[in-house]
């Protein structure tokens, strides 16, 4: 990005730069050049990538998502009547364009895009956009980011010994080629087999150990309820028994995570230790300690099913039964599952909870997908769901959930529905909606942008091509891991282990990086950095999650965010000269022109004429250096930040 | 409940009723005991004199995340069966014993007053944290307000500082916050300690126009988006400008820049981020900041309890052991309220997999400082570390304790938008004994 050569400096660059205090930074390749000049020239370094397939829309079938996406205004407009709501008004383009290209790929739009879609005169063009949007790989890269907050991803471990990556890209993968929701969860619920051969293992090996809250988990995350108290004690405010809770957790109590060392297929003693004592024959550095683990260890991470029964813990409380005696699996709701000959208990659960009959695994999908795109589900909280539960409007509820079913969990082809619906094209409420009283869908709420909205959009104010970078592969790493502890020699370990040093070294992660770094600041999309980043960067100052918590990312503002965007570094990028920005805006000639550019690339929008007049004084004023004042102004304000 | 009073054993009958005649008698009857409705007028009589309330000015609050284990730490009494490879070590009281994991804290026991009897009805940690931090359950349809946000409320806020009253080192999400308190209650989030308080200088690259003239650039650009969406979460964002433009540019900066500590003395607290966390909040408080929680996390330790909890307990006895000393010895710890604390404890049972699961039933607290008499334990859990042996203590007495050593007033009630009431420590009651 760095080393393109910018055509348009001639008007305001020599200006430009004398505002800027610090020189253009040197790409890091530009500096060894310079160094050393006569070093050998070294050969390229690979940096492989994965190919991205995005599913697309099925175009056939545009009339039924528009006869579906009129019945949800049929059944909101009904409510309207009922509770005298009125509806807001329907949103500008401009409005629309960028809440759309947020809601869908995660970022605002580029000045180019938000112009075409302006200027473009055509009847459909609203369904149209939805369309290109959901067929853009933005769509994956927005949804992936909201469901590694839900599901806790991580890159560095998803347990000990096993890195994350593998199961992030595996879940990725799944949103990029839109499987229907309810067979990739499915894998991950049946997943079996060794983690780095089958990622999809990395969702039970998330709470590996914890067998009672990873079903807790399970079924707050899937089901929208929530039976975590019921673990210790019958639950305080809903209907769940403490038995309750061991009954449903019992289908999935025989799942184990880890294989044993000493399992017979080593062929007698502990591999890890006899293996160790190999390591340190061939290798003098090596103690005996953890060096080696993420292959002595990682390759024995492995879920598979153990038989393993569940009984009453010993403080059991209640009169239905007594402590430690074996618990039978039991559903939380009916229809009961239907037992298959040959089905494990977790495949039995598994096929339980994703099915169309499962009274709340549809219903929470739907719901959750709801709230993406109003902002408030018609239940909240989304995950916990009671059996008194009324959603704001029960009648639209039960056509959103027999909708979610009747296009069998195809998640995209549901969200391109409530796209289309008009409550979901008209403005943002502009009032506070209130703790208490019940919200009736006038048009969506106001949102401040994810963090990941945030960060992504000032990559696209900043940098070129954002979408060019990939994160290193997981396969890269996965290959190298993966070994067959029953046959694998010492030599083998010590030579996949310097092979997965070279991969791993600086000089391969700067080969990758060095277009997009700047002063040390990785630019590329969220989901294309670590997850989650260390605390302090820009993304957890503005709330990204930890990933030690469901659903711990954070919309609320703070003084360090305000000072980020005041003084941080990717707002000084914007205003670098060989930022993307620059060059969008001296693609104008004129000031006028260029303040219209301005204020379309940051709020998707053009100036009132009273901005214009605002930003014109700025320019006379200060000439060059006006045009970063105004751009600096924008992208510190509010509106910047929400999306209408 | 008379029930359970009869199948306490002597001693703790007798503390109870004791208690319980001293309430009766109205002894520690609080205003917020509201339920006989004290109405406006009532509000203004003088409250009944607490015994030690009041001596705190500042509190340091340090939150172990993930459930600390009370059974390898600060409730370790030897005999037990439950108590795993920890051991008893003695401490400088006679009698009181903490885990060997703590050798620095066990020289420090003269200043810690331990709460042993903690208990909650939770066991998912953000519903335990919430309440902890906050005396109230989580409910959808309202957020209640963390301590150092009621802190600043009750008190007033400060004019003429720059500095913030309320800061959060470590960071963490779904920390409460102001609650529905205003935004200018909000604690300022520092995500590493080390880095401090970043990106306080003003851009050099424009130099167009002063900051201010810049600023007042934005605020005409958003003045139509503003009057538009008259809504909190947009006017947050105004006081936090306001609050960062305070900042930038201050010499009181200075208090969040741990480089201008000596490398030995950054050191004696642990290069880990909890122990420069304590020292960057002891920094803050020698600057007058009011309330500084550290949050130090990993304690939720389900697998290999024995592989983990060495390196963190001994992270938080050097690190809290050395800010212990480092307030006495700048006299600084008599109006510093140093609390250590936790969502709930983990099981006493040692599990398949050598680890220990959550376990609200009893956890242990630690007070010190702040007018906290030290070198006693508070209450006590069974015999296998599995309930509290007396009637125990709520997560809101607890937090009563700690309101109350602060002087602040337990039964004034705040009104949410809506018009419902809270107060502090919601109807938690304090334990007066463990003030001095």
């Amino acid at each position: 990005m760095l080393n393109r050569i910018v055509s348009h400096t001639v008007i305001w660059g020599t200006v430009i730069l004398a505002l800027l205090v610090t020189a253009p930074t040197e790409s890091l390749a530009q500096a060894k050049a310079k160094a050393k000049p006569k070093a050998k020239p070294e050969p390229p370094i690979p940096v492989p990538t994965r190919k991205i397939t995005i599913d697309k829309v099925d175009p056939a079938t545009k009339s039924q998502v528009l006869t579906s996406a009129a019945k949800i205004d049929k059944l909101i407009e009904a409510n309207y009547l009922k509770t005298r709501t009125k509806p807001n008004e329907m949103t500008s383009d401009e409005q629309f364009v960028r809440r759309v290209y947020l809601d869908i790929t995660g970022t605002i739009p580029t000045y180019k895009q938000t112009r075409s879609f302006l200027i473009n005169t055509d009847k459909e063009k609203r369904t149209k956009l939805i369309d290109t949007l959901l067929n853009d790989e933005g769509y994956a890269r927005n949804l992936y980011n909201y469901w590694a907050d839900i599901l806790r991803l991580r890159d560095r471990e998803v347990t000990n010994n096993a890195p994350g990556k593998l199961y992030n890209e595996w879940v990725r993968e799944h949103l990029e080629a839109n499987t229907p929701y309810d067979r990739w969860v499915s894998e991950m619920l049946t997943a079996e087999g060794k983690y780095l051969d089958n990622p999809a293992t990395g969702y039970l090996l998330r709470d590996s150990g914890m067998p009672l809250d990873s079903m807790n988990n399970t079924v707050r995350i899937f089901l929208g309820t929530q039976i975590g108290c019921a673990q210790c004690h019958d639950h305080p405010f809903d209907k769940w028994k403490r038995k309750e809770f061991y009954e449903v957790a019992a289908y999935t109590f025989g799942t184990a995570t880890r294989r044993g060392g000493n399992d017979k297929r080593f062929g007698g003693g502990n591999v890890v230790n006899k293996m160790r004592e190999e390591l340190k024959k061939i290798d003098d550095k090596f103690d005996g300690g953890g060096k080696y683990n993420r292959f002595l260890q990682g390759n024995l991470i492995e879920v598979y099913d153990n038989g393993g029964k569940l009984t009453l813990p010993q403080d059991y409380q209640y009169d239905d039964a007594k402590p430690k005696t074996l618990v039978a699996p039991k559903a939380i709701f009916d229809p009961q599952p239907v037992t298959s000959k040959g089905d494990t208990p977790r495949v039995i659960f598994t096929k339980w909870l994703t099915s169309p009959q499962n009274p709340r695994f549809a219903k929470t999908i739907a719901n959750r997908m709801w709230k993406r795109l109003f902002g408030i589900g018609q239940i909240e909280p989304v995950d916990d769901i009671k059996d008194e539960t009324v959603p704001e409007n029960p009648e639209l509820m039960d056509f959103l959930t027999a909708e979610m079913v009747r296009v069998k969990f195809d998640v995209k082809e549901y969200l391109r529905i409530v796209l289309n619906t008009k409550a979901y094209q008209r403005e943002a409420t502009y009032v506070e909606v209130g703790e208490s009283e019940e919200y009736h869908f006038p048009g969506p709420v106001l949102r401040r942008m994810t963090p990941e909205q945030v960060w992504d959009s000032f990559i696209t104010l900043a940098v070129w091509d954002p979408e060019k970078y990939q994160m290193e592969p997981a396969k890269v790493q996965g290959e190298l891991l993966d070994l067959d502890l029953t046959k694998a020699t010492a030599e083998e370990i010590v030579k996949r282990d310097a092979e997965l040093r070279a991969v791993q070294a600086g000089k391969v992660r700067d080969a990758r990086n060095k277009d997009y770094t700047y002063k040390g600041q990785l630019l590329a999309y969220a989901s294309e950095l670590p997850t989650p980043m260390p605390p302090g960067h820009f993304l957890r100052q503005f709330g990204q999650s930890d990933r030690e918590s469901i659903e711990a990312s954070s919309e609320e503002g703070s003084v360090p965010q305000v000072l980020q965007m005041f003084n941080g570094t990717i707002t000084h990028m914007i205003l670098h000269e060989k930022s993307f920005m620059y060059h969008t805006v001296t693609e104008g000639k004129k000031p006028e022109e260029r303040i219209n550019i301005i204020f379309m690339t940051i709020l998707s929008r053009r100036p009132t004429d009273e901005e214009r007049t605002i930003a014109m004084e700025e320019i006379a004023k200060h000439n060059a250096g006006g045009y970063g004042n105004v751009i600096w102004s924008l992208v510190n304000t509010r509106e910047f930040l929400f999306i209408q | 409940m008379f029930d359970t009073l009869k199948n306490l054993d002597i001693t703790t009958r007798r503390l109870f009723l004791e208690r319980a005649a001293k309430s009766l008698l109205g002894v520690s009857v609080l205003p917020a005991l509201g339920s006989f409705g004290f109405g406006a007028d009532d509000k203004k009589k003088p409250m009944p004199k607490l015994p030690g309330g009041g001596t705190a000015s500042h509190v340091i609050y340090l939150f172990m995340t993930g459930a600390m284990s009370h059974l390898d730490t600060f409730d370790v009494v030897g005999g037990r069966e439950n108590e795993g490879e920890t051991k008893p070590v003695q401490t400088k009281v006679s009698g009181l014993t903490l885990g060997n994991w703590l050798p620095e804290l066990a020289q420090h026991t003269n200043d810690l007053a331990i709460v042993r009897s903690l208990h909650t009805e939770t066991a998912d940690h953000e519903a335990g944290k919430y309440l902890m931090r906050t005396s109230y359950k989580e409910i959808a349809s309202i957020r209640h307000p963390g301590l150092g946000a009621w802190m600043m409320k009750l008190n007033g806020i400060r004019t003429n500082r720059t500095l913030p009253d309320n800061v959060l080192i470590g960071g963490d999400n779904r920390h409460p916050g102001a609650g529905f308190m205003e935004p200018t209650y909000t604690p300022i989030p520092l995500g590493n300690p080390n880095d401090g308080l970043q990106n306080t200088k003003q851009p050099e690259y424009l130099n167009s126009g002063s900051f201010q003239a810049r600023l007042d650039l934005v605020n005409k650009f958003d003045s139509g988006f503003r009057k538009k969406y008259p809504q909190k979460q947009v006017e947050a964002y105004t006081e936090f400008y306001k609050q960062a433009q305070a900042l930038m540019g201050s010499a009181d900066l200075k208090a969040f820049d741990l480089n201008l500590e000596k490398k030995e003395d950054r050191d004696k607290y642990g290069m880990d981020a909890f122990g420069q966390g304590c020292m960057l909040a002891r920094r803050l408080v020698e600057n007058d900041v009011k309330f500084v929680e550290v949050t130090f996390g990993n304690w939720d330790m389900h697998t290999d309890i024995y592989d983990k909890v060495g390196t963190n307990a001994g992270r938080m006895d050097h690190a809290v052991a050395t800010l212990l000393g480092d307030l006495k010895s700048r006299g600084l710890l008599k109006s510093t309220l140093v609390v250590i604390t936790s969502e709930f404890g983990r099981t006493p049972k040692i599990n398949q997999n050598a680890g220990r699961d959550h376990h609200p039933g009893v956890f242990s607290g630690v007070l010190a400082g702040g007018g906290v008499k030290g070198g006693q334990v508070w209450g006590a859990s069974d015999k296998d570390g599995h309930h509290p042996a007396d009637e125990g203590v709520t997560v809101a007495d607890f937090n009563a304790t700690i309101a109350h050593a602060l002087g602040l007033k337990l039964g004034e009630e705040i009104f949410s938008k809506s018009g419902r009431p809270f107060k502090v420590a919601h109807d938690g009651k304090p334990i007066t004994k463990l003030l001095g």
